[in-house]
């Protein structure tokens, strides 16, 4: 295979739509994802480590810093989520007409962060 | 030609694997939020009793299992789309590394808990 394939736009340059924006958002949250996951492990690793470190840990996710990354984390993956089904729908043959495609990436939005909303009550 | 096909063929079969993970990680997102929730406010007895109950465990195991294969699958494309083609390599190691790693862990902390 020749080395000279092209590359996305060049982001600098190309005033994306709405629809890309999302797009690009949606790989941005999974890559910020990625790095939340060693968090994740974290908060397993002290678990195994016995009560005292899990009361402490627990204390630390109650601070302001620690809501707010939380309520990041899942508002980043409700939006991965969110812009996961569309592409599902967009791989089974729908919504690509202009319209629709500014239509269905606000409901994406309003979707996200409402069940952002609904969670962090829920978390909080 | 038959090269092509080849590539063809397994750009198809990376498609429908994330495509298929991402499908299994719809439902399986709530034992995530779960295990957030009792992060937060359970006792450590709680938390416990919850991780102990083999459908939260084997549950939370498949949404790490899944999740680093799904997300493994996805930095291969960023890294396709936005790395240059020596360094393609490299970076698709790392990746792949700092997965295995993740999920690695996240199983056996799991088991020990």
């Amino acid at each position: 295979m020749p080395h000279n394939r092209p590359i996305s736009p060049h982001l600098q340059i190309y005033r994306l739509p709405l629809t890309g924006l999302i797009s690009i958002s949606h790989r941005l949250t999974g890559v910020l994802l990625s790095i939340g996951l060693m968090g994740l492990v974290f908060i397993l690793w002290q678990i195994t480590l016995g009560e005292a470190r899990f009361t402490q840990m627990q204390v630390a996710l109650h601070t302001f810093p620690l809501r707010v990354l939380t309520v990041g984390f899942v508002y980043a993956l409700l939006f991965h989520l969110c812009h996961g089904v569309r592409h599902l729908i967009w791989d089974a043959g729908h919504t690509f007409s202009r319209e629709k495609l500014t239509l269905y990436a606000l409901t994406e939005l309003l979707i996200s962060a409402g069940l952002t909303v609904f969670i962090a009550k829920e978390l909080m | 030609m038959k090269n092509l096909l080849d590539k063809r063929h397994l750009a198809h079969f990376h498609w429908l694997q994330q495509r298929l993970s991402a499908l299994f990680l719809l439902p399986l997102s709530y034992w995530l939020f779960m295990f957030t929730e009792r992060c937060l406010h359970a006792s450590y007895g709680d938390m416990l009793t919850w991780l102990h109950l083999p459908i939260n465990k084997y549950g939370l195991i498949a949404w790490f299992l899944l999740v680093c294969y799904h997300g493994a699958l996805g930095m291969q494309v960023v890294f396709e789309d936005y790395v240059s083609r020596p360094r393609q390599r490299i970076a698709s190691w790392s990746a792949n590394l700092f997965f295995t790693g993740i999920a690695l862990c996240a199983v056996f902390f799991l088991i020990q808990s």
